[in-house]
């Protein structure tokens, strides 16, 4: 399409450039951390599983499951409730973007496919509930809330993607059934074309809904318009860049490419710091987002977690924002990942297994598979809080860019 | 010359404010104490437990304020005070551990943990 109009030219190859083209992991990363802090500043903190967990909630509520499971009547609503609408908007901002960029596509998967949502999704429930949250309020979180449960955590998640990736090997030899691919929804070029123009329109929708709750008398509306904004932020960022924690800690081991390792690893680099600032003017209670899973919980929630991730292909965010670009798949495992995340976080609460010990007179609060660990008052100080963080993550990076280059540690 | 009168008023207002820092209440003691000391009397009488999301903020900041425990027959105050904690310190953990904790201080606790997790607070909690 030339056109006489030079300027005009140029503006399209920047919209291109910024709307079309896939961004660098790094630069979303870095965006997706300063949304994070931005959110912290706010008093909230980012987290999926939570959002997730209410939606199975409500699942369980309309089939009747709840009072057998003795979950109370949630008393907030799909977008009151924060991590709710938080999962939401990021999901629309997803949308958004794969509108923005025409990469909206409806896609059916094979019949196996689908069965790996459903197993996918039900260990993901399963490892959130045990350790306390997903790859976000379970890793990402806590170890920028300077808590070792995410670095715990983050050693299961390895052990569970190494498993993970030999099981589904291990079906790719010796499962025959179910892999043909449904033929290709074709969408008419036409409405492709007008998919920018919608998204434009969603983003425009957005900021009015934003802009109308935050100038609303009822204070919950008015602090939820924070989410609103920030919740598809985040979506929007994580569909450009494509981040995904499952990929980060697949594929090391699978392809040996460690570009999103590093790019999660930079993301943390920043944020640990900064994070750590806002903890000290007390700006944010840091327990506020520390689970008490420290450490049994979040090992044995972690590699549940990591197999299951590997069969749903993608985590909580990673999958939210997938549902945004198409993939009916990934609208399977978030189902199995809510229903199932409802009932054996249920389960576990009354079992006793996860429930907050009353006799407990710390501070922090403890389960039986943990506590509230939070290192400035394990260690003596912020000083030793930032050794520690900074070198676990340079030997997550030593390892990985190791093995960038001698392939040592791939299990394919 | 307006300059040289404001400034020591300034310096004067703000060495105060910081000399009067007022204590900061910490939630988490807060929780310890209801859970521990309110919840476990609470479960154990006719009451039953007393969720702190069943009020708003601002039921609970009335209540506070009335001071007035079992529809008035005795103060919400006491149940804090170093003398009730003495009282019941021998059988429970919580009232042993912050056995010299100043009144004031801990009256401010519980109420800051009961703004945190009532209805319409940042983490509304019930007790179970």
């Amino acid at each position: 399409m030339s056109s006489d109009n030079g300027w005009l030219a140029g503006f399209r190859a920047d919209y291109e450039k910024i709307f079309v083209e896939e961004w660098s992991h790094y630069t979303g990363a870095i965006l997706l951390v300063l949304v994070v802090i931005a959110l912290m500043v706010n008093g909230l903190f980012w987290g999926v599983f939570g959002g997730v967990r209410y939606w199975g909630d409500q699942i369980n509520h309309m089939i009747g499951l709840a009072p057998l499971l003795g979950i109370h009547a949630p008393d907030e609503g799909f977008l009151t409730h924060r991590m709710s609408l938080m999962n939401i908007m990021l999901l629309l901002g997803a949308f958004t973007a794969a509108l923005m960029s025409r990469q909206f596509q409806v896609s059916r998967p094979p019949k196996l496919e689908l069965v790996w949502a459903a197993l996918g999704g039900t260990l993901m429930g399963t490892g959130a509930s045990l350790a306390g949250g997903c790859t976000t309020g379970g890793f990402f979180n806590p170890v920028l809330h300077s808590s070792p449960a995410g670095w715990v955590m983050w050693a299961g998640l390895i052990v569970g993607a190494v498993v993970g990736l030999k099981l589904l090997l291990w079906t790719l030899e010796n499962i025959e059934w179910g892999m043909r691919a449904p033929p290709t929804l074709n969408t008419p070029e036409g409405l492709v074309n007008a998919y920018p123009l919608v998204g434009v329109a969603v983003i425009a929708g957005v900021l009015f809904w934003a802009a109308g709750w935050y100038g609303s008398s009822d204070t919950v509306l008015a602090t939820r318009a924070v989410i609103v904004l920030l919740g598809f932020c985040i979506g929007f960022i994580m569909h450009r860049a494509r981040l995904c924690f499952a990929r980060a800690f697949r594929e090391p081991f699978m392809t040996a490419e460690g570009d999103m390792t590093k790019a999660i690893i930079l993301a943390l680099a920043i944020g640990i710091p900064v994070a750590a600032f806002l903890f000290e003017k007390k700006v944010i209670d840091p327990y506020i987002a520390i689970p008490p899973t420290f450490w049994i919980g979040s090992l044995l929630g972690g590699i549940t977690f990591g197999v299951g991730m590997i069969f749903a292909g993608g985590c909580a965010s990673g999958s939210l924002w997938r549902m945004g670009e198409g993939h009916l798949k990934l609208w399977v495992a978030m189902f199995f990942f809510a229903w199932m995340g409802s009932v054996v976080s249920a389960l576990l609460k009354n079992a006793g297994i996860t429930s907050i010990d009353p006799d407990n007179v710390e501070s922090f609060e403890v389960t039986a598979v943990g506590y509230q660990a939070y290192w400035p008052d394990l260690l003596p100080g912020w000083g030793w809080t930032l050794i520690v963080g900074g070198a676990l993550l340079a030997a997550w990076y030593a390892f990985v860019r190791y093995n960038e280059s001698t392939e040592k540690f791939t299990v394919i | 010359m307006k300059l040289r009168i404001t400034l020591p008023i300034l310096t004067a207002v703000m060495l105060s404010a910081s000399v009067a820092q007022a204590y900061e209440p910490d939630w988490k003691r807060g929780r310890v104490y209801y859970r521990s000391v309110c919840t476990s009397c609470h479960v154990a009488s006719p009451v039953g437990q007393i969720n702190p999301s069943g009020k708003t903020k601002a039921e609970w900041t009335a209540y506070l304020d009335a001071d007035k425990h079992d529809k008035g027959k005795d103060s919400v105050k006491q149940y804090v005070s170093k003398a009730y904690r003495a009282s019941i310190k021998s059988g429970n953990k919580a009232a042993a551990k912050f056995a010299d904790v100043p009144d004031q201080e801990l009256l401010g606790d519980i109420k800051s943990f009961l703004l945190r997790s009532a209805k319409d607070g940042e983490s509304p909690a019930s007790c179970s």
